[in-house]
């Protein structure tokens, strides 16, 4: 009870901060973009008509922010790439926070075969996310559906650490042992007891791999081997357009600087959280990097805002 | 201006090949950036335009094609051809060091011939046509074909996975495996390879030159800069960056775009490279391609001149009926009727004849390469059109080679098939290659191709060409060119099809 | 420190075979042909065929995942599919700029990267900590591909201070092998810089909150060397944990920055060997990545157990 008032006490002074209204808003602008896209494109983003390639923006013209390539309308494809990396960063936050959630509770409460698991888990955290998404996807194929799956197989350790180290943390706390000792059982303590504990920590790091799901996805299909390259996503316009970056850099530095504005947010975003949940902490160190600074629940509590890597 | 300066260039070139002494003043280097490392230097396993474009300075083979495109003896001193036509005689010339200081003997022709033969692309064309390749001497090779082939010189001549020689006990070391001691008879020999990062190439002092003035790929070779440097690097814009700024003299694979840009920029010169053909390849083994009715409808939709501006500005590509290239003797126009047709009500109403009720047709494309998949999202767009309903698979280009070789993976694909001088030596002529095209009549005038007198060969050609079309075997798209940039300083470069680099120097 | 030390080291071996292991799966079971990369465009079945039996590719999964290891015990990691030379040769042709790039980006991060978070920290609040903070956040959310595209037509095309691309040893020639690092390194070092400016800043005020930081200060010490004295001391010890963790990741990012300044170094050679489906390669340099970030780790590990004794116990 007394937790939730604080909780939306904070939430207000969340809300307050300049800053986070900003990001906030931006976030909220792109997630419109992404759902209203079919509605507001001026064009099919899709369409080719070679004989309109390469046209520069124009306020008059028939391509506000120009065409690419293949005469595509430049805007419209940002608009519609805006559900892509929406998408994806949904999708991966949604797939990999549950997951996680499963895994660190298991870790917890397994004993012997829970410390593999955690074992395992340390493992996969401690290896370069790109090396292994870059292996996955090359395994699975090019598709959207394979890199949401290859970055959820990489994120999940990272929400099963902090997780795990709730559990952890909060097993031998009163509440929870005067929970098990009136005899409520494991899941029951688990789910009302320390789970609810563990969410807004979940929700930090929800934050955090959002954004690097969207730099993810966009660094993979620049190397060749996220989306295919022909639809209308961040990653796959700066991709194809990196061929005429000193002819018609439009065509870069519109997706560029889209994905730049969106990480930026959501970094800004994860860091007023985290301070909301923990008001100790000033800045929040990132992720991994995190995990080192004193171990524990205080370390896994500062994890990580999303760098390009 | 852009031709002007390619023209002067050319002339460059010619009177450098024919004033130069071989002494070049100061140490020169040249510096060429590549897209991509080549898998190897055997010049004999593979036609990867990265191979060539390095190796070809280092080997040397019997024939090399002059600017007309005729050829003419490189290795070889003459040529002899038996009234049966049954028998080639090869004098091979004397004194030809190898790099490794052995002189260059008829064993080492015959090991060179016999391994291309079995292992190259082109070599098995020619190979079931070839009962013996045998030294009559030291200097004289035999080549006895089992029936008449007339194309026997030009195959001898191909650049890509073409019958380059090197040394008999290099050969006899490689074993079946690909040759790694890169050792041949050329103006350059091979120094060192640093993995990801770049060949280097030295002028090899002891080089025989041919005594006559160079024309296209013959004729005299000068090394005229010290040492050749091909470094690879992966970025499009870095590379042309790198041109423009001087730290690369010269950079292959370049977009078509640039050209008009570098039109204006004093500082670079940008050139046409090879003619190169693309193409939409059906496959005929099975799926709903394997109706003729429903590749005529496929045909019948497409309008080159929107799939072609992919390639760049008007400069860059023409469309052409052709299945040969317009720079060979063999160009023809037969069935052109049936080309460019543009037609999707047509398409639409031969589509229905066939019986075609929607069914998916695959068009499987390779993420890793954008021209190729760009003519793909267009040729889509126009398929549907017609009223056909196109899949596009796209895969990584690993994946995507191995697709093409499974008959029941794909129903349409994009090729663009690199030079070839004689139309023997296009892959999609053999019923075994990807798209699988069997045809009892093709088979029979390819026969008659093979033995027919030059005249005739050019009129049987037609026919065969007009089967293409009638069968919508191979559907046309049109040919495009190559894009290579220099830096000013860069003189002589010949800018033949295939990028070489002897007689081309650097006054900074 | 012995029963710690063989702690880690179990700990890293088996992260290192965990993600050797998943990775030779994976690989192995690309749907893609090494043989048709190879071969061009022009070949045959029968070609195709042959140069898998010459690969090995006929063997089943399991025989070539037991014959990898087996070899991989007695140190040989097998042939390249691609170009047929070995891969240990090949790897450790390719193991020196990826080390002198992360070394230097490492560096780059580091000195911008912990003066901006002391100087954040110091002026806590102030102008100075806003712009530093915005500096960092902005490095830390610039995609690392798009950065250095910008910085090769910045600095390279337009100002023409830097070479394009390419790469020349420092041990070769030191003179000229440093103006084909920087922009590099910038690009590779940018967002850890980011990030570790906010880490030092966030350790540093946590430490000046510290406890026996206010005795000091009750003892009479002038506050701004109490701060340099102890403080920032204590502070680095963590945050140069962190500088260890971002050489590991850096190893990742140098998938992207090699690929963009043509650098002949491992992040270069595993995304062509993905492209280009060579298995041996990519598995050898899987593995090379792995042992780097093992020893990255136990590195960090040792200095905090010297560092804090507590820690050897935990």
């Amino acid at each position: 009870m007394r937790s939730r008032t604080r909780g939306s006490r904070s939430l207000l002074c969340y809300m307050r901060s300049p800053a986070n209204l900003i990001c906030l808003s931006l976030v909220g602008l792109v997630a419109l973009a992404a759902i209203l896209a079919p509605l507001i494109t001026p064009h099919d983003p899709a369409f080719i008509s070679v004989a309109d390639r390469l046209q520069p923006p124009s306020l008059d013209g028939e391509y506000l922010l120009g065409s690419d390539h293949l005469g595509r309308d430049v805007a419209s494809r940002l608009l519609f790439g805006a559900r892509v990396s929406m998408g994806v960063g949904a999708a991966v936050v949604a797939l990999s926070c549950s997951l996680g959630v499963i895994l660190g509770l298991l870790g917890g409460y397994l004993g012997r075969a829970g410390d593999l698991l955690m074992r395992i888990v340390d493992g996969m955290l401690a290896f370069p996310e790109i090396v292994l998404a870059l292996a996955l996807i090359a395994a699975l194929g090019s598709s959207l559906l394979n890199v949401i799956l290859a970055l959820t197989f990489v994120f999940v350790p990272r929400v099963a650490r902090v997780v795990h180290a709730s559990v952890l943390s909060l097993r031998n706390r009163e509440f929870v042992l005067s929970a098990e000792a009136l005899g409520c059982s494991p899941i029951r303590v688990v789910i009302w007891h320390i789970l609810p504990q563990a969410l807004g920590l979940v929700a930090v790091q929800a934050t955090f791999i959002f954004a690097h799901a969207v730099i993810s996805e966009a660094g993979l299909t620049f190397l060749g081997v996220g989306l295919p390259p022909g639809g209308a996503s961040w990653g796959a316009m700066l991709s194809e357009g990196r061929a005429h970056l000193l002819d018609a850099p439009w065509i870069t530095t519109l997706p560029g600087l889209a994905i730049f504005s969106l990480v930026l947010s959501l970094n800004i975003l994860g860091d007023g959280l985290r301070d909301m949940l923990d008001p100790r902490l000033v800045v929040l160190p990132p992720g991994r990097y995190g995990r080192r600074l004193r171990g524990g629940q205080n370390g896994d509590a500062r994890a990580s805002s999303a760098s390009s890597r | 201006m852009g031709k002007t300066r390619a023209l002067r260039l050319f002339g460059y070139a010619v009177a450098i090949a024919l004033t130069a002494t071989g002494s070049a003043s100061a140490e020169t280097e040249l510096k060429l950036a590549m897209k991509a490392q080549p898998p190897t230097l055997d010049l004999h396993v593979t036609s990867t335009n990265t191979v060539r474009n390095v190796a070809a300075h280092i080997n040397e083979g019997l024939f090399a094609f002059d600017s007309t495109f005729t050829p003419h003896p490189v290795l070889a001193e003459s040529v002899d051809r038996s009234a049966d036509g049954l028998t080639y005689t090869f004098a091979i010339r004397q004194g030809v060091p190898f790099h490794n200081g052995d002189e260059l003997a008829a064993e080492d022709v015959v090991a060179s011939l016999d391994r291309w033969l079995r292992r190259s692309s082109f070599g098995r064309t020619l190979a079931p046509y070839v009962s013996a390749v045998e030294a009559t001497d030291r200097s004289t090779v035999e080549l006895r074909l089992n029936a008449p082939a007339n194309f026997v010189v030009t195959a001898l001549s191909t650049w890509r996975a073409g019958p380059f020689i090197y040394p008999a006990e290099v050969i006899e070391a490689a074993g079946d495996d690909r040759i790694t001691d890169y050792i041949g008879t050329g103006p350059y020999r091979f120094v060192d390879w640093r993995d990801g990062q770049e060949i280097r190439l030295e002028r090899f002092d002891a080089y025989a030159p041919v005594d006559a003035p160079a024309d296209g790929y013959t004729g005299r070779r000068v090394a005229l800069a010290d040492t050749l440097r091909f470094v690879f690097v992966p970025e499009l814009s870095v590379r042309r960056i790198g041109v423009e700024t001087g730290d690369f003299d010269v950079a292959l694979d370049i977009d078509p775009d640039s050209y008009d840009r570098y039109q204006t920029n004093p500082d670079v010169v940008s050139s046409l490279g090879a003619p190169r053909m693309t193409t939409l390849i059906p496959n005929k083994s099975g799926g709903p391609m394997s109706d003729p009715g429903l590749r005529r409808a496929v045909q019948a939709a497409i309008c080159v001149e929107d799939v072609l501006p992919v390639y760049g500005g008007a400069a860059f590509w023409r469309a052409d009926p052709s299945l040969t290239w317009k720079e060979t003797a063999w160009w023809s126009d037969a069935g052109s009727d049936l080309y460019n047709l543009c037609d999707p009500d047509l398409a639409r109403t031969l589509a229905e004849a066939a019986g075609y009720a929607g069914e998916p047709i695959r068009l499987a494309l390779s993420s890793g390469d954008q021209s190729k998949y760009n003519v793909g999202l267009v040729l889509e767009q126009q398929l549907e059109r017609a009223g056909l309903v196109v899949e596009l698979e796209v895969r990584d280009a690993a994946a995507h080679e191995e697709t093409l070789d499974t008959k029941s993976a794909w129903d349409l694909m994009i090729s663009e098939h690199t030079y070839r001088s004689h139309p023997i030596l296009h892959s999609h002529l053999q019923a075994t290659w990807t798209g699988w095209w069997e045809n009892a009549d093709r088979d029979a005038l390819v026969a008659e191709l093979l033995t027919a007198p030059e005249a005739k060969a050019k009129l049987i050609w037609d026919r065969i060409q007009r089967l293409y079309y009638e069968d919508a075997a191979v559907i046309k798209i049109g040919d495009y060119f190559e894009h290579h940039i220099a830096g000013d300083s860069v003189t002589g470069y010949a800018n033949m099809p295939e990028p070489f680099f002897w007689n081309v120097g650097v006054d900074r | 420190m012995s029963a710690f030390l063989i702690r880690r080291l179990t700990g890293a071996l088996l992260t290192m075979l965990i993600v050797v292991t998943i990775v030779f799966f994976v690989t192995n079971v690309i749907p893609g042909s090494p043989a048709a990369v190879i071969l061009g465009e022009d070949r045959t079945a029968e070609q195709v065929a042959e140069l898998n039996r010459e690969l090995g590719l006929d063997r089943s999964l399991p025989v070539r995942y037991l014959t990898w290891i087996s070899d991989l015990l007695s140190g040989d990691l097998g042939t390249s599919y691609f170009n047929g030379s070995d891969v240990r040769t090949v790897i450790l042709q390719r193991v020196e700029p990826t080390l002198i790039l992360t070394a230097t980006s490492a560096l780059l991060a580091i000195a911008i990267g912990i003066p901006l978070g002391v100087i954040a920290a110091l002026y806590r609040g102030s102008a100075v900590d806003f712009a530093a903070m915005v500096a960092a956040l902005t490095a830390a959310a610039l995609p690392n591909f798009w950065l250095g595209l910008l910085l090769v037509l910045l600095l390279s095309l337009y100002w023409g201070i830097f070479p394009a691309a390419g790469y020349v040893s420092l041990f070769e020639d030191p003179g000229d092998a440093w103006r084909y690092l920087v922009l590099p390194s910038i690009t590779l070092g940018a967002s850890h810089a980011g990030v570790i400016a906010r880490i030092a800043r966030a350790n540093l005020l946590e430490e000046m909150g510290a406890d026996y930081l206010r005795t000091a200060r009750a003892k009479g010490l002038r506050q701004r060397s109490v701060i340099v004295g102890h403080a920032l001391r204590n502070s680095l010890v963590p945050t140069l944990g962190v500088v260890g963790v971002a050489v590991a990741l850096m190893v990742g990012g140098s998938v992207v920055t090699e690929t963009v300044f043509a650098i002949p170094g491992i992040g270069r050679l595993l995304i062509e060997s993905v492209l280009g489906r060579d298995f041996p390669m990519i598995q050898g340099t899987v593995l090379v990545i792995a042992v780097f970030v093992a020893l990255v780790n136990l590195l960090v590990d040792i200095t905090y157990a010297l560092i804090d004794p507590r820690i050897r116990h935990a």
